[in-house]
């Protein structure tokens, strides 16, 4: 499967194409329950992770939570 | 007791959006910091230069050398004497403002004790290090409608979020459920930089001030920053579709029953206990009757040691136990002192 180009956290990074959030989550090793995911700007929300594939020149922001002080 | 137009507060009821009328809002308003370690001390701090009027500080913790590098509040005598963190920051914050009340507790909040230690208060400024804390501080907000400040810090990063009921959104709809166990990252895994939370803190008081004075964002955002990296991101986040706290109004954070827990305190080797039946101690007769080890007391707790373990008593049967290792072997030192 040919490979696109997305940005994460600023970042450029080749996934293949069709790839899921949820998928991206887990090779990243970042547990879904613990961020929050915006995908071209827009929330997606939890359920929304299996669902949503990303496409070339897309943008994500994935922001842990942050939980000392 | 506090003039608005105080000569100390010039420079900042100067600023037109504050001007007088905001100084005197700050003056009659009542402000509890839950937490005053690192984010928490630095939202004190300047909180009570900003003239809050009545200041609550909540901490269960004792000072510690490894709070120094990022905890501004205290000293190194406060860590040699192991001071309560409360209570040194109390102590230091009358140092910088004897106009305004300042009211340490050192107490673990729990849903036992909650509505009593934070009564009165305008608004709950986050310093705490766990999330449990969080959920119960969230749950109280939405039965009170009391606005509360999410803010968090570890590594190089921070996050802030005001939380305005009754309308959200409120913490859960950023983290639904607690993580389990060892899933987040804490000071104890990733460490902090020093400058972090104290930024945080800062970016905290900022915006106490402002929904202080009614100046707060028609629509709290998310905020997330990574210093070390210099990334700055707003989120507009959602109310999430069946909130249990801001949207269905259920509290289960609040009514849970206050067990006998057992929780690892972030920063270091330290354990914490609060039992169930939270009575009162009588730490003399426990004093008297312990045959082991080193003991030291003070008017709000006694202090033990034994085999490199430190064990901190306070009269409502709390303890914290240092240098243990491991949960069991510090519940086995609890028992053993308290005869549980």
């Amino acid at each position: 499967m040919n490979d696109v180009q997305i940005r994460i956290n600023g970042k450029v990074r080749e996934v293949a194409a069709g790839t899921t959030v949820s998928a991206l989550l887990q090779e990243l090793r970042i547990r879904p329950e613990t961020v929050v995911v915006e995908h071209n700007r827009k929330v997606l929300s939890g359920e929304e992770f299996s669902a949503t594939t990303v496409a070339d020149g897309d943008e994500l922001e994935v922001v842990r939570f942050v939980g000392g002080g | 007791m506090l003039a608005a137009d105080d000569h100390r507060y010039r420079r900042q009821s100067l600023f037109p959006p504050i001007g007088l009328a905001g100084q005197r809002r700050l003056g009659a308003a009542t402000v509890a910091v839950v937490g005053c370690g690192a984010t928490g001390g630095a939202t004190a701090q300047l909180l009570a230069r900003a003239g809050i009027g009545r200041l609550v500080m909540v901490d269960r913790d004792l000072v510690a050398e490894d709070n120094l590098h990022r905890q501004v509040l205290f000293n190194e005598s406060d860590a040699r004497e192991m001071r309560p963190k409360a209570e040194a920051a109390a102590a230091h914050l009358r140092e910088v403002n004897s106009q305004i009340k300042i009211e340490p507790a050192v107490a673990h909040l729990h849903a036992g004790n909650i509505d009593e230690l934070l009564a009165g208060t305008d608004l709950v400024v986050d310093g705490t290090d766990n999330v449990a804390t969080r959920f119960l501080l969230n749950d109280w907000a939405f039965a009170n409608t009391i606005p509360w400040i999410y803010v968090g810090a570890v590594g190089g990063e921070g996050m802030l979020m005001p939380v305005a009921p009754p309308h959200g959104p409120c913490l859960r709809c950023l983290l639904p459920e607690p993580p389990p166990p060892g899933v987040l990252a804490t000071c104890d895994t990733a460490g902090v930089v020093g400058p972090v939370p104290a930024a945080m803190g800062a970016m905290a008081a900022t915006e106490a001030i402002k929904l202080v004075i009614g100046a707060g964002e028609r629509e709290p955002r998310l905020r997330s920053i990574d210093f070390w990296h210099w990334r700055v991101h707003t989120i507009a986040l959602p109310v999430r579709q069946g909130c249990p706290t801001c949207v269905e109004g259920r509290f289960e954070f609040l009514e849970a029953q206050p067990g006998s827990r057992l929780t690892e305190i972030c920063g270091r080797d330290s354990y914490q206990i609060v039992p169930r039946d939270c009575g009162s101690l009588d730490l003399a007769w426990i004093a008297s009757r312990w045959k082991g080890g080193n003991q030291t007391r003070s008017k709000s707790f006694i202090r033990i040691e034994e085999g490199g373990m430190r064990l901190v008593l306070f009269a409502d049967g709390r303890a914290l136990i240092e240098g243990a290792g491991e949960a069991g072997r510090a519940q086995a030192f609890y028992d053993r002192v308290v005869g549980a």
